[in-house]
């Protein structure tokens, strides 16, 4: 394993450099076509939500090495959500008559949590009936262990105010549960969750990120029945705002819901969300809610599409990155610089990160990979890889090349 | 043998200059939560103190007291310990920095060494960074986290009752910290490295006998709610985090078992204790 170095350059320094390489060799790159998984915004738009954040105008730029040999991912990979678990809403009066709880499989929890404004609400064990095919069961056999909200607490579990876990013993087996409170005030999020079940409602984002008026795709599929009886969704952004989606039936079997997040509320810290709820089809007719999480970015600034490489003294390789800003911001510019090794394979190098104050209309960004970073193994042909453009104002990641420019 | 590797390298790319007049400290980095008293709250004095006894000059250690219930990219978690870090390298004159993290204090640290143009102040923490020693690290988040806000999509939409949850539980859940390591986060597989070395020390079970002198270590807890969370997790797990999130960034450098006394497992909360010698590696370490 080849050790790190580190080359760091701020603003002062970055001026020195820049002045003695005025007269070092340059090469106008242009952007390599755009890959299928690639973060592209097709236009700018401003930001429907100002962040006013106190950023740092220094310019901060660094690289280190990479080891040739660790192979690294071309593109994000997909995140699949696989869910036993779904939850429901159950009011005083429902609770305390009995809701049923459909199980698929011994070992289940249970975890009941009162609404807002009923935190006085908190149930105990003993305020709790369970039966089976009509027949009470004693809670004694009901019960493996039971938990209140301090024990998940300290257990990490961060419950709500007022919550009560409660995992079943394998006596009560699968089917259709009956679980009351006849002391039940207010109404309650009953969890259900079975680790031991095989039936499973798997979720994923088509994309880990879009642009604002961009669409997503998520799509469903469920393990252990036949088919889905319903399924349906929301997504939820991180302002809190949601909107339906739909699922549709694909001739494969799977679910996928086609949407464009409202670009009203794109942009910001924090993942937006796609829920799913469904129940499987077959006899069991057991429910599954699952979501996954992707990020929706305000497109204020993209790259210009071209770059300048300057050969610096000392034989590091300086890329001047165009970038087109709507708005005034701190962007951020990473990517990987790939050589060619003796087998003729393109291999990472070294990472190159800069950020740096843009005015409205946007400017350069300069990727600087010190010759001290790069495996003296590699030689050109170069390419700089996985291009990245960051908002630092809101954490938004505009733009994302696989592959970005090709350097004899 | 890796880690020994790793060292031996790094002595040798470091000039006979720069070996001869390091000034090596120590930061103790805590996890969710916001912290006030660290030392003796989180970390317990015993296991800060047989720790820096490692150190040429022991007064080269800080506890950090930050808030991380905030995201880790916030200003109140990486902006605080870019801070204190940076008033304890000036003022100690350290120039050769063991980070100890615990839990999601490793998210935090992992934040500033993959952002490093994030702020200004980074570039030189991590350039005297030697490497970040990782206990129990939420690098790929808990289902717990997942468990806790997933019914709060119920909360937005219907107004139900909202969890007791932080943005640093909603950034931990596994589909977040997926997304994160994908985009904001090196280290992972797949993923560049960073730029300076993370080794994550591995907790794999929970001992809460009640007639085991071991549980107590660290404090014992009759953890009745360990036989609940315990069915979101592998079997695997320190009752908090699964072995596989603690061991999805950088390098493993042990599984508890492995190295503590007695071939002990590590509680999530035994890990930023004093137990079974865990503090004599960490003090070695230096």
């Amino acid at each position: 394993m080849q050790a790190h170095r580190l080359s760091v350059a701020l603003a002062a320094l970055i001026g020195t450099l820049a002045s003695t390489t005025a007269c070092a060799a340059t090469q106008s790159l242009a952007l390599l076509a755009q890959a299928p998984g690639d973060l592209v915004p097709a236009h700018l738009q401003p930001a429907a939500k100002r962040t006013a954040p106190d950023l740092d105008r220094t310019p901060v730029a660094l690289s280190w090495a990479l080891d040739a040999e660790q192979a690294l991912d071309a593109r994000p990979q997909p995140f699949v959500r696989e869910s036993r678990e779904y939850w429901l809403d159950a009011s005083e009066a429902e609770l305390q008559r009995g809701v049923a709880l459909t199980l698929s499989a011994p070992g289940a929890v249970v975890r009941i949590s009162p609404h807002r404004g009923n935190r006085g609400a908190g149930l105990a064990a003993s305020d709790l009936r369970i039966g089976v095919a009509g027949r009470r069961v004693d809670a004694a056999q009901a019960f493996r262990s039971v938990a209140g909200e301090d024990e998940l607490r300290a257990a990490g579990l961060d419950v709500p105010q007022g919550s009560l876990a409660l995992r079943l013993s394998d006596a009560v087996g699968a089917g259709v549960l009956t679980l009351s409170a006849p002391t039940a005030r207010g109404a309650y999020l009953v969890h259900v969750f079975e680790p031991a079940s095989g039936v499973v409602l798997r979720l994923g984002a088509e994309r880990d990120g879009i642009s604002s008026g961009q669409a997503m795709r998520v799509h469903a599929s469920i393990d252990g029945a036949p088919s889905l009886a319903r399924i349906g969704g929301i997504v939820s952004a991180p302002d809190g705002h949601a909107q339906d989606i739909d699922f549709v039936r694909q001739a494969d079997g799977r679910y996928v819901a086609t949407f464009t997040p409202d670009p009203a509320h794109a942009g910001g810290p924090g993942l937006w969300e796609a829920h799913a709820f469904a129940t499987a089809g077959g006899k069991q007719a057991v429910p599954r809610d699952a979501k996954t999480a992707f990020a929706v970015s305000a497109p204020v600034a993209r790259f210009g599409g071209r770059a300048t490489r300057i050969d610096a003294a000392g034989g590091a390789i300086a890329v001047r990155v165009d970038v087109e800003a709507m708005q005034a911001s701190r962007y951020m510019v990473s990517g990987v610089l790939y050589g060619t090794g003796a087998d003729g394979s393109l291999r990472p190098a070294a990472l190159a990160q800069s950020a740096a104050w843009l005015g409205q209309g946007g400017g350069t960004i300069e990727l600087r990979y010190d010759a001290s970073n790069i495996d003296a193994a590699l030689h050109a042909p170069w390419e700089v890889r996985d291009l990245r453009l960051v908002n630092q104002a809101d954490l938004g990641l505009l733009e994302r090349r696989e592959r970005a420019f090709a350097m004899p | 043998m890796l880690r020994i590797a790793f060292a031996l390298l790094l002595a040798a790319a470091a000039s006979a200059a720069h070996a001869a007049t390091a000034t090596t400290g120590v930061a103790f980095v805590h996890g969710t939560g916001s912290q006030s008293d660290a030392y003796n709250d989180y970390w317990q004095p015993t296991i800060v103190n047989n720790v820096r006894n490692g150190l040429v000059n022991r007064n080269n250690f800080v506890v950090i007291n930050c808030d991380f219930n905030q995201y880790m990219w916030d200003a109140r978690a990486a902006g605080c310990l870019a801070t204190q870090l940076t008033n304890f390298l000036a003022t100690h004159n350290v120039t050769d920095l063991v980070v100890i993290t615990h839990s999601n204090g490793g998210n935090v640290m992992r934040w500033i060494l993959s952002n490093p143009t994030w702020d200004s102040r980074y570039p030189a923490i991590i350039s005297k960074v030697r490497w970040v020693n990782a206990l129990a690290p939420s690098s790929a988040g808990t289902p717990l986290a997942d468990a806790v806000i997933a019914g709060n999509l119920f909360e937005n939409a219907v107004g139900w009752l909202l969890g007791y949850q932080s943005d640093a539980v909603r950034q931990q859940q596994t589909i977040w910290m997926a997304y994160y390591n994908q985009n904001y986060l090196y280290g992972t597989s797949g993923r560049p490295a960073l730029p300076k070395g993370f080794w994550s020390v591995i907790g794999s079970d929970v001992e809460t006998a009640v007639w085991d002198s071991d549980s107590y270590c660290g404090g014992y807890t009759l953890n009745v709610g360990l036989e609940i969370t315990q069915a979101w997790l592998d079997n695997c797990s320190d009752g908090f985090i699964e072995c596989a999130s603690a061991a999805a960034a950088g390098y493993v450098w042990f599984y508890d078992t492995a190295r503590m006394a007695g071939g002990e497992p590590l509680s999530h909360n035994q890990s930023r204790r004093a137990c079974f010698g865990l503090d004599t590696i960490l003090r070695n370490d230096l």
